[in-house]
């Protein structure tokens, strides 16, 4: 197991007018290889929850336990944070405002720098992570990170993030702000790096269709408290909650239930979109064979 | 009545040195007064220079832009030009100037030399429009981003524009805020009869709007329905976009020898759809 969280409460702003709950007992636990998608309001406490994981916020009350670090309230003994925030890594929100180097070289650098690699690691792991957000090394390296679009620059902001290779590796809405293609692009590339990077991805969206496209588990954030958190394919039957949260369903969702409605239930689960596009061709070819069947027969 | 009329419009960012850019290339465009547009391209297609040009934060390199007969390039004129064009951009927090929200709405026609009396009425208004009159005394610093992104709306309201341009306005909300923000906007539109000219990402808010406006590299390169424009998909992959989830799916289905229009946009049509064929 990766990630240990235990009856994790949080409160902003305590002892002022201010003061306000983002975390209410939380107890949730990541397996190693898990691909979770985390969804919620902005102010459900999702962010608050992840800042805990690689120890920017300290636990008031609880404890999160993650590979053998463990943060509690107590003073002492100190966790090894740095050992913790090389096996977590955390891509922000808009993660291309952090870039601050001459050169996407450097920038890359930075991380693997401050672990007190050789300078021959550090060159590997940056021509590595530099190749794996698709970008290239020899084209790319020396132009400053300024001048690139934004899609490339937040490519350039992950690879400083993967220069760590962080085990598990946290992104808080990705795609935010990109046009279809960058979208694309990013999600794609998050998909390559839980196999060839990080085998547990935990990811931060307010677009559930982009969820499901990859994650295989869903935690729903409502309220400072984990709303409910289960596997992927589970999601249809939780439609009646998200709406009574005010969040989105999946569009291949809501057409599924749309056309139960009107009779056409399918035998496989529907979630994303390319699992209702599967049912839907399997559905129309079983009906049209047998039919097409059933017409030479008749001619015999 | 066209109320915008852009003729043979370039723009080139870093004129005459190495790095020029030729953002805007050669644009003829035409909008009429009331009309809801969505424009939209990859980045870097040119559509926030076009915004920009609008009312005359930037000026055309050649060519002319002309809003309500009046020329961007004329001095004279440019401040009129500003108050019938209001702007809206990405990022709410950027937006913001006062610490109490009724001072924030009154900065624009403050600046105006808005007697007293109207600015209070102007005010209370833009907010009504926005739904937020509640949080009139309120602070906008604490607020959602949907929240946020109307109350910038409700600043540029109070300056009384006849045409709203939305720069990627929602593009840094949560779904919530994004419904809240269009529907905002769409109000305006029926009931104001603001003309609204809507840059965005989002192909399902492109579907919202009666014109459709495609650019690439510098160029308008289709201009229709957004239903006919979502039924030439595939020169809009080819421009590095996409179409609403449920037409692509359409035509997923179609190219899988199910005979499906590809022209389909709203749930209801395909569902309906499906129904005869499943």
């Amino acid at each position: 197991m990766s990630i240990v969280v235990k009856n994790l409460s949080f409160t902003y702003g305590v002892g002022t007018a201010f003061a306000k709950k983002a975390l209410d007992d939380i107890n949730l636990t990541i397996n190693d290889g898990d691909f979770v998608g985390i969804i919620g309001h902005t102010g459900s406490g999702k962010s608050t929850f992840i800042q805990h994981i690689n120890g920017l916020i300290k636990p008031q009350e609880g404890s999160v336990e993650v590979f053998d670090i463990s943060l509690t309230p107590a003073k002492k003994p100190k966790p090894d944070l740095r050992k913790l925030r090389s096996s977590v890594g955390m891509v922000f929100q808009y993660p291309e405002y952090q870039l601050f180097e001459e050169t996407v070289y450097k920038d890359v650098a930075f991380g693997p720098k401050n672990l007190g690699l050789s300078a021959e690691e550090i060159e590997e792991r940056v021509k590595e992570a530099i190749g794996l957000v698709g970008l290239d090394y020899d084209a790319i390296k020396d132009r400053a990170p300024f001048e690139l679009s934004g899609g490339q620059k937040r490519r350039v902001a992950i690879a400083g993030i993967i220069a760590m290779r962080p085990k598990v590796l946290i992104l808080d809405e990705p795609s935010a702000g990109l046009d279809p293609y960058g979208k694309e692009q990013i999600l794609n590339l998050i998909v390559k790096l839980k196999e060839q990077c990080s085998p547990t991805i935990i990811v931060i969206s307010h677009d559930i269709d982009e969820i499901t496209r990859f994650a295989s588990r869903i935690v729903v954030f409502n309220d400072s408290h984990v709303a409910y958190d289960v596997p992927m394919t589970e999601l249809f039957e939780h439609q009646a909650e998200l709406v009574e949260m005010g969040l989105d369903i999946p569009q291949a969702v809501k057409i599924a239930k749309a056309l139960e409605q009107k009779g056409i239930v399918f035998d496989q689960p529907i979630v994303s979109l390319s699992d209702l596009y599967k049912a839907i061709v399997d559905r129309y070819n079983s009906i049209h064979v047998d039919k097409n069947a059933f017409d030479e027969e008749e001619n015999h | 009545m066209s109320i915008i009329k852009l003729s043979n419009v370039f723009y080139t960012y870093n004129k005459d040195t190495e790095e020029q850019v030729h953002a805007l290339q050669g644009i003829n465009l035409e909008i009429e007064e009331g009309s809801f547009v969505a424009l939209v391209g990859h980045n870097g297609s040119g559509k926030s220079t076009l915004a920009k040009l609008l009312n005359g934060l930037l000026l055309p390199t050649s060519g002319s832009v002309n809003i309500y007969d009046m020329d961007t390039t004329n001095p004279s004129t440019i401040y009129e030009i500003r108050k019938n064009v209001g702007m809206v951009f990405q990022n709410p927090d950027n937006q913001m100037i006062a610490s109490i929200v009724e001072d924030d709405i009154a900065f624009g026609p403050e600046n105006l030399g808005v007697p007293r009396e109207e600015i209070i009425e102007r005010v209370d208004w833009a907010l009504s429009k926005v739904g937020m009159l509640e949080h009139k005394k309120g602070t906008p610093f604490k607020m959602s981003g949907g929240q946020k992104q109307r109350l910038a709306i409700a600043g540029v309201l109070a300056i009384k524009p006849r045409v709203l341009v939305l720069d990627e306005s929602t593009a840094m909300l949560d779904p919530q805020g994004r419904r809240e923000v269009l529907s905002v906007v769409k109000q305006l539109n029926q009931d104001e009869k603001i003309t609204i000219i809507n840059i965005t990402h989002y192909m399902d808010e492109a579907l919202d709007a009666d014109r459709l406006i495609v650019m690439n590299e510098g160029k308008i390169i289709d201009d229709d329905t957004p239903k006919n424009v979502f039924s030439r998909y595939a020169q809009l992959e080819a421009v590095k976009l996409a179409t609403p989830p449920v037409t692509g799916l359409a035509i997923k289905l179609n190219q899988a020898g199910i005979p499906i229009d590809t022209n389909i946009t709203t749930q209801s049509e395909l569902v309906e759809k499906l129904c005869q064929l499943l």
